[in-house]
């Protein structure tokens, strides 16, 4: 009896033992209809990696269609190949010689470039260690993932070819044909961007022109019908509203601020200006409405600087010192490197040509009402057409547009820490204040995987945004 | 000396998480035998912290030391990924002695020393939850001075007076990364024992020798640690300005505890027992840190926990093999006052239900000897990302293996 006790006692303490315990059981993850075993990403910058105005090895390694195929694998996604730069530090060189900067590290008050030289020469060609399922193009407009010279070498200095895809192009074909040449089974394209952000990152310069809405389409829809040509799913993305990003909003809109003393002395300065426009609204030849904009006056406290505006009325005719210029309104934005030259003299040694202030502002350094009209309709159209065109083929579609803009509002909160598009602080913007940090680039991840997750019936598993760095500080 | 001491039995009362919310059920080897009942039972000294009515009851003096070794795992997801990472190994030792002495025929005195709440939970440094937690480690004791009057044979109460110490660390990590690429990591630790003080009343009625009751309550405690040291490692210069901070401070609730329990001897060799406990968690509204300058750029941080009302209850019973030798099982389940919104890895709670074993050996002299094992499963318990106020999404498991061991000496 006292024997059988103890069998009996020791059955029960191993039961015990065997329901205690500490395995989770995870999600079943899962593929649904999507296949990603050959998964191929076109785009721009913001596919290849870019960050920090560079491509580096870090942030390239985490580029979002490689943090994506990371999550692919364990729903039988396949092997995923990056073009991968020499080097952490960013830049080009052709020939030896420097052609594009290195990345950007913050020193306490501003962003710098990396010390170092470059190891990574454009024509040292990497096409031979393809095929490569991350075609994203630094640079890259919609055209040009259509263009077959995009990759010639000849054509960098010609300003034909890109640099970025020279190194990893195969020889004369296009970004298209060299993803279709791979048969992926899945896609991501995620273009646009460039297509407006270039001309609003130069303030709207005449030398840097918007894609119209009707070349957008044309070259939208050869992408999506030659991608999915071959019965390949995919996804694509919709263009934020680049004047979102901290590029455009570092710097307020009232960045000069001034004494009652000085306000008065150079408004007093621009009394000559203001009276010749008044002379000239008498005669007939300026508008009253148009003086008013133009006339300049700086008061006590924070001042709007004041800038060249290109679609002013041109009056230098009449009278050379009545330039087109004015302070900048309301609702208007300065860019970045506007703080480089804001606050500095034209002529060192002359308190009078203080830029801002004594001297006009360079029109490349803001964008305008007129020129933020001008970029808000080509992104209201690009992502009215990426919708439109993404609904014929089939394509589910991530609205990065909206998600960029919600996170702007709400910031982002993930595993207990809050991140925002504040610029240096926030975490999810890079020192170029244009392109995410990894943190960014997984959040990017995350919305993408949502929404194959939703229009192919599969579970994907998310990314843990928290695994990567954002900003570091000195 | 005396530091010493303290020392010493704030260190063994660190435990892992092994209860509900963050109390340790783990005040008697005999009593973790069977279920941890002992509310309507004169249990021995131990009825000191038990229902200090029964305490009273037999007249005997008599001593109880005992320690339990908290073997506990805890696993984590992330829900959503393939995320999985598990707590640190640790290895929790708390204690809980008696003293008790019959004063005359009807008064009895008594001292207890006990760790009623604590916990140690230590993620990997590096782990997805760091933002929240890294590591907490909270250890209690309580000392209660204890007096009991038996009324009649049949009726007995008593009352206690709690001083509490307590000690916490907690370290968590900040999103801000310095250019050696390493991450800020922020420690509050208090090195002065937090104290505060409350009470343990009870009473017991026993209407014939087979059948007996009782009631507990013990008082809600609010231990305030003041001068806590805080420290901020990895802290990249451009953001010294929103770490001015070197000293905390914070009150940390350990709720009042109801219980009701009863006795039967089913005959001269069979006792079962069962308890019912409500825990006040509710007075766990939230946690708020005051610093003496700012801590991620603010001078104070609130968590929200609102902490529910929670029952437990514990069945258990005895059967004397012969003169020397007893054995006990019992069981309990043990409810999470935590709430989904407030789930957090600083207490991964759930759902438990535990499995006990135990016995007693009892020598011809006035010396016995208890081991108990508890075997521990937490429910497993997901929580999304969005239901979380921290946006953390969670998902455990909780196991623990508790053996332990009692030594009682009582004479007349």
């Amino acid at each position: 009896m006292k024997r059988f006790n103890k069998i009996y006692l020791l059955a029960l303490v191993a039961t015990l033992f065997a329901a205690c315990s500490s395995e989770v059981d995870i999600d079943n993850f899962s593929n649904g209809e999507a296949d990603f075993s050959n998964y191929v990403a076109l785009g721009n910058s913001l596919t290849a990696g870019y960050a920090d105005g560079a491509l580096y090895l870090d942030a390239q390694t985490n580029s979002y269609p490689a943090l994506l195929a990371e999550q692919f694998a364990a729903v039988g996604g396949g092997s995923f190949k990056q073009p991968l730069v020499s080097d952490n530090i960013g830049g080009l060189t052709l020939g030896g010689t420097q052609i594009a900067s290195t990345k950007l590290i913050f020193n306490g008050t501003a962003p710098v470039p990396a010390s170092g030289t470059p190891s990574t020469e454009v024509s040292a060609s990497v096409a031979g260690d393809g095929p490569f399922n991350n075609l994203g193009v630094p640079g890259a407009k919609s055209f040009h993932l259509l263009f077959d010279g995009y990759g010639s070498l000849p054509g960098v200095q010609a300003g034909t070819a890109n640099p970025y895809y020279v190194r990893f192009s195969q020889p004369n074909t296009s970004v298209l044909a060299q993803a279709m040449s791979q048969s992926p089974s899945f896609f991501t394209l995620w273009i646009g961007n460039n297509d407006v952000l270039l001309y609003a990152a130069d303030g709207g310069e005449e030398g840097t022109s918007i894609t119209s809405a009707g070349e957008f389409q044309t070259y939208f829809g050869a992408l999506l019908q030659g991608l999915t040509s071959t019965g390949a799913k995919g996804v694509v993305a919709t263009v934020p509203d680049v004047t979102s990003v901290p590029y455009f909003n570092v710097v307020p809109n009232k960045p000069i601020e001034l004494d009652a003393a000085t306000a008065a002395q150079v408004s007093g300065a621009y009394a000559p200006y203001n009276g010749g426009l008044d002379q000239l609204v008498a005669a007939g030849i300026l508008s009253s409405e148009e003086a008013a904009m133009r006339k300049i006056s700086f008061v006590e406290g924070a001042n709007a600087p004041v800038i060249i505006d290109n679609d002013l009325t041109n009056l230098t005719a009449i009278n050379p010192a009545l330039v087109s210029m004015r302070q900048l309104k309301e609702g208007e934005l300065l860019t970045l490197p506007s703080s480089r030259v804001l606050g500095t003299e034209a002529q060192p040694g002359n308190p009078a040509s203080v830029i801002g202030v004594g001297v006009p502002l360079d029109s490349k350094y803001s964008l305008t009402s007129t020129e933020l009209g001008k970029i808000n309709a080509a992104v209201e159209s690009y992502n009215q057409t990426i919708v439109s065109v993404a609904g014929q083929f089939g394509v589910p579609v991530a609205d990065m547009n909206a998600y960029f803009s919600t996170v702007g509002m709400t910031g982002l909160s993930w595993g207990g820490a809050t991140y925002g598009v504040q610029f240096v602080t926030g975490g999810l913007f890079s020192l170029d204040g244009i392109h995410p940090t990894q943190k960014g680039y997984a959040a990017v991840a995350n919305q993408f995987i949502k929404t194959i997750n939703s229009a192919y019936g599969a579970n994907v598993p998310m990314v843990d945004i928290n695994n990567y760095p954002g900003v570091a500080l000195p | 000396m005396k530091k010493l001491f303290f020392l010493a039995i704030l260190c063994a009362a660190a435990t892992s998480l092994h209860a509900a919310g963050f109390r340790v059920a783990l005040q008697s080897a005999k009593q973790q035998g069977m279920g941890h009942v002992g509310v309507g039972m004169d249990v021995g000294p131990a009825s000191l912290f038990f229902n200090p009515g029964a305490m009273g009851m037999n007249g005997n003096h008599g001593i109880s030391l005992n320690g339990s070794a908290v073997l506990s795992k805890i696993g984590y997801n992330t829900p959503g990924t393939t995320y999985e990472t598990e707590i640190e190994k640790n290895t929790g030792t708390p204690i809980a002695l008696y003293g008790t002495f019959g004063i005359n025929d009807k008064m009895s005195g008594g001292l207890g020393v006990y760790t009623p709440y604590g916990s140690t939970v230590e993620w990997p440094n590096d782990w997805a939850g760091r933002y929240v937690s890294q590591s907490i480690e909270l250890a209690s004791f309580f000392i209660q001075p204890t007096l009991s009057y038996k009324v009649s044979d049949q009726f007995g109460i008593g009352a206690g007076f709690i001083y509490a110490l307590g000690n916490v660390t907690l370290k968590r990590g900040a999103p801000l990364l310095n250019n050696d690429g390493m991450e800020t990591d922020i420690t509050l630790e208090n090195d002065k024992a937090a104290t505060g003080t409350g009470y343990n009343v009870g009473v017991y009625y026993q209407p014939n020798s087979d059948l007996s009751f009782g009631v507990n309550y013990r008082s809600k405690v609010e231990v305030e640690a003041e001068d806590g040291n805080v420290a901020v490692e990895n802290l990249p210069q451009a953001a010294a300005g929103a770490f001015s901070a070197t000293k905390f401070g914070a009150t940390l609730p350990l709720p009042a505890e109801l219980s009701f329990g009863a006795g039967f001897d089913v005959n001269e060799r069979f006792t079962l027992a069962a308890d019912v406990n409500v825990a006040y968690w509710s007075a766990y509204e939230q946690l708020v840190f005051n610093y003496n300058g700012t801590l991620g750029g603010s001078t104070s941080t609130t968590i929200p926990q609102n902490w529910e009302n929670v029952l437990k209850v514990n069945v258990g019973g005895e059967y004397d093999v012969n003169e020397n030798f007893i054995v006990r099982a019992g069981g309990n389940y043990d409810q999470s006052p935590v709430p989904d919104a407030h789930l957090s890895p600083i207490t991964p709670d759930t759902d438990r239900l535990s499995g006990t074993l135990g016995f007693s050996y009892l020598t011809n002299s006035n010396f016995s000897i208890d081991g108990s094992v508890i075997f521990l499963d937490g429910k497993e318990r997901t929580v999304q990302a969005i239901d979380t106020s921290t946006g953390l999404g969670q998902r455990y498991k909780v196991a623990a293996t508790i053996p332990s061991l009692g030594l009682n000496y009582s004479f007349n």
